[in-house]
């Protein structure tokens, strides 16, 4: 008896031995690989810096408080031209509570304002800040955009919500109740 | 003394096992235990490079360097690793059609390989359309090769958007270049000045039409420029193998996993995506420095990362699975079940009174082999989240346990080696079995949706596979008595023997019995009737009837001793027909086990089982009426 013990005993003890292979961590013990987001699962955007196609210098942050686009496009990006207009026109729906940051992809700020001004796009609108993205820093670094066009959703508390990749009728009422949701909260 | 120096050996021998193991693989295991999902589940990726490799070349360690070695030069170095021998090929018509020059192995590199590959291409189309059982075997594993051929191509792409690339920037594009980076070649930095290069190449064109003769070295330059950067683009469409970032958006539809370029492609990178391709970048700079301390910390970086934007990782499972791959308990277990077998076989022979310490030997690697075979299957419960047994392999590995344990619990009560004897062999027997089925290479699998059920598969299937170890057993114990009919002086306490026989057969009709009605409520629940004459239920029935009309044949004293062990012993055929016999034949509803390429073998099994049943049941009448002469 005494020495089936110690055999379970070391049997046990070699389990334990192989098990402190196993370093610990205070990560919980996933019950699917797959998560469901909540809100506090969403992260918040990066500050940054830009200048805007008029030369004012601003940032991410100072549109806290208002439902925010990112958008990235580019003039000889064909979806993205397509998209524009309704992406202009929601803007102008909105003027209070939504704020569109337009950064062109082009090869130079000329080409992209250009651009806008043939199509008598208002450069100086409140709630659409066009821009030029030098060195492509906050496309392709910060956000990681490869396929243009792209929107980025961004909450009042700039949480990124939603990403819209390729051509996005902003008309469509599926999208527009999609949006309503976060305009309509305070 | 001697036993316990026996498990002090064994104890030794895990120790040098791990010890060994994690001393010739540091550096390859730190990127082993890194997560992917692969095949519908979280896994290390040491699990992904064992099972590939053994996908491409049949084992799981390449040049004497383990899967994640040599996983990590297929990544990291491309250009190496398209040199490396890695794909057997051992049909010779296939080599001689690959035009591949005669070598003492069988083995060819990619580079090798490719132009065969494309030369082939129209055959394997061809032979795609056929029917599989109108293949050759040539044209089987041409369609093998080319599936390897395409899983290699899309490994050796995997980071090619953060290698260094062999291109040379044109002098024209070097002031629109991004120069803060530090890996200025790198795919990710150049496709900033993609489009520049690509307005340069229309003007060119424009100009000079598309005949490259008439261009300066300057402009060939930039239209070969644009001409790379777009081919490596068309190159890593749908590379999505390596699925290894999670994703920053649509949580709310579930967190999905992406490759490296298909998180680009798909448009689904974001600012939470830039730490890992940072790390990737850390990692792929180090790794052609050989730069160790530079490629731990990257490692460790993206597993800091990966745990901020999904913290239900588990990091220990991780590990676990990959000491597992490492040091498989199963793999052990199966080794101290040949020592079992050879310490009571030895016992049996007599040699018990010259070396009292055989029984020792016996007794304790059984419950070593038990005890390491059980710890095995709880892993893979914990790793896997649902009860043990979903697949073949799962069910011959739980047999094999449920054998053991059984043989170890008999043993207790009887201490005569006979079923250590037994339980050892149906182990090893199993093991070999484990060893051989084809199966996918990672043997951790997502089950199908129809039988992803806790209940059902801790109910049902646990108590059938239970029943199918009883059976066993009781068929090992029918051979070994039917033996012993064979023999003009019987072992002793044959008739406590055949008292245990009844008990174990009544225990294996009842298992199987309780299993099969369970089965069929199952059915009722999934499909909507209780039986439906499918062969896997045929199976099940066929096992209980067959004990059933046996322990009723004895009870009314229908069978002489030699016909009833006879009868039991069949018991093993009955069994692999009901437990594999019916996946071959790939019909009925049970698609989710349908089995190919144990025909061969189960034939064999059955006929030598019918030979070796019919000559001990001849031999033991034959003893038995010289008896009753001789009486």
């Amino acid at each position: 008896m005494k020495r089936n013990l110690i055999i379970i005993a070391v049997i046990i003890f070699l389990g334990l031995g192989v098990y402190a292979f196993v370093p610990t961590s205070n990560t919980p013990i996933n019950p699917s690989p797959i998560s469901t987001a909540t809100a506090q699962d969403l992260s918040r955007a990066p500050n940054f810096t830009f200048t805007s196609i008029d030369g004012k210098e601003r940032s991410l942050n100072e549109f806290s408080g208002k439902i925010i686009l990112l958008h990235f496009w580019a003039s000889w990006c064909p979806p993205c031209v397509v998209e524009l207009p309704s992406l202009i026109k929601l803007a102008k729906d909105h003027p209070d509570d939504l704020v569109v940051l337009a950064f062109s992809n082009d090869n130079d700020s000329e080409i992209a304002a250009r651009f806008l001004s043939k199509r008598s796009i208002n450069l100086h609108s409140s709630n659409i800040i066009w821009s030029w993205d030098k060195d492509k820093k906050i496309t392709y670094d910060t956000f990681q955009t490869m396929i243009l066009p792209e929107t980025i959703l961004l909450t009042r508390d700039l949480k990124m919500v939603k990403k819209y990749v390729g051509n996005t009728d902003w008309s469509a009422p599926a999208i527009r109740a999609e949006l309503n949701e976060f305009l309509n909260t305070k | 003394m001697i036993m316990i120096r026996f498990i002090l050996s064994i104890i030794t021998f895990f120790a040098l096992s791990i010890s060994a193991a994690h001393a010739s693989e540091f550096s390859a295991a730190l990127i082993g235990s890194l997560p992917i999902l692969h095949e519908g589940r979280v896994k290390p990726i040491d699990t992904f490079a064992r099972a590939t490799l053994k996908e491409i070349y049949g084992r799981d360690s390449f040049d004497n360097k383990k899967a994640v070695e040599w996983l990590a030069t297929t990544l990291f170095d491309p250009h190496a690793a398209i040199s490396n021998a890695v794909f057997r090929i051992e049909n010779l018509e296939l080599r001689h059609n690959l035009n591949l020059p005669e070598r003492k192995r069988a083995l060819y590199s990619f580079a090798e390989l490719s132009p065969g590959l494309n030369a082939t291409l129209k055959d394997v189309q061809a032979a795609l359309k056929k029917d599989s059982k109108d293949l050759t075997s040539t044209e089987r594993e041409l369609i093998t090769l080319h599936k390897n051929g395409v899983l290699y191509t899309q490994l050796l792409r995997t980071f090619s958007l953060v290698l260094p690339l062999n291109v040379s920037i044109p002098t024209e594009l070097k002031p629109f270049t991004p120069q803060n980076t530090g890996n200025e070649n790198t795919f990710l930095n150049l496709k900033k000045i993609e489009q520049i290069a690509l307005t340069k190449t229309k003007e060119i064109i424009a100009r000079k039409g598309d005949d490259l003769s008439h261009y300066s070295p300057a402009e060939l330059s930039i239209v070969s420029f644009s001409y790379q950067l777009q081919l490596l683009q068309n190159a890593a469409e749908r590379n999505e193998i390596m699925r290894i970032i999670p994703s920053d958006w649509n949580k709310q539809d579930g967190q999905e996993w992406y490759s490296p370029w298909a998180i680009f492609q798909s448009g689904m990178a974001g600012p939470d995506t830039a730490p890992f391709i940072n790390d990737l970048k850390q990692m792929a700079t180090a790794y052609l420095e050989s730069d160790q301390q530079n490629f731990d910390r990257a490692i460790d970086d993206y597993t800091t990362h990966l745990l901020n934007v999904n913290g239900k990782i588990s990091l220990p499972k991780l590990k676990m699975e990959m000491m597992i791959n490492q040091f498989n308990p199963y793999n052990i277990g199966f080794f101290l079940a040949i020592v079992t077998f050879i310490a009571s076989s030895l016992s049996l022979a007599g040699y018990a009174a010259r070396a009292p310490w055989l029984h020792s030997i016996s007794s304790t690697a059984l419950l070593g082999g038990t005890l390491l075979q059980g710890l095995y299957i709880l892993y893979r419960i914990v790793i896997l989240e649902r009860p043990p047994v979903g697949t073949l392999y799962e069910s011959i590995i739980f047999v094999s346990f449920a054998a053991l344990l059984l043989a170890w619990i008999c043993e207790r009560r009887n201490r005569d080696f006979i079923f250590a004897f037994l339980g050892s062999l149906a182990a090893i027997a199993l093991g070999l079995l484990s060893f051989n089925i084809p199966s996918s290479q990672d043997s951790m699998i997502v089950l199908s949706a129809v039988l992803n059920t806790q209940f059902w598969l801790a109910t049902h299937v646990l108590c059938i596979t239970l029943g199918y170890a009883w059976c066993i057993l009781v068929a090992m114990l029918a051979h070994f008595m039917l033996w012993e009919l064979t023999k003009q002086n019987a072992l002793l306490n044959f008739q406590d023997r055949l008292k245990s026989l009844h008990t174990l057969t009544l225990i294996a009709l009842l298992l199987t019995a309780i299993g099969t009605i369970l089965g069929g409520i199952w059915a009722d629940q999934s499909w909507g009737r209780f039986w439906g004459w499918d062969p896997k239920e045929n199976g099940a029935l066929l096992i209980v009837l067959w004990l059933a009309w046996i322990m009723h044949a004895q009870l009314g004293k229908e069978f002489s001793r030699a016909t009833l062990l006879a009868l039991l012993s069949f018991t093993n055929i009955i069994v692999a027909m009901a437990w594999i016999g019916v996946n071959l034949l790939g019909v009925g509803l049970h698609s989710y086990g349908f089995t190919e390429g144990l025909l061969a073998g189960l034939g064999a099994f059955t006929i030598l089982e019918i030979g070796l049943v019919g000559w001990l049941w001849h031999n033991a009448n034959k003893q038995t009426k010289a008896a009753d002469r001789e009486a």
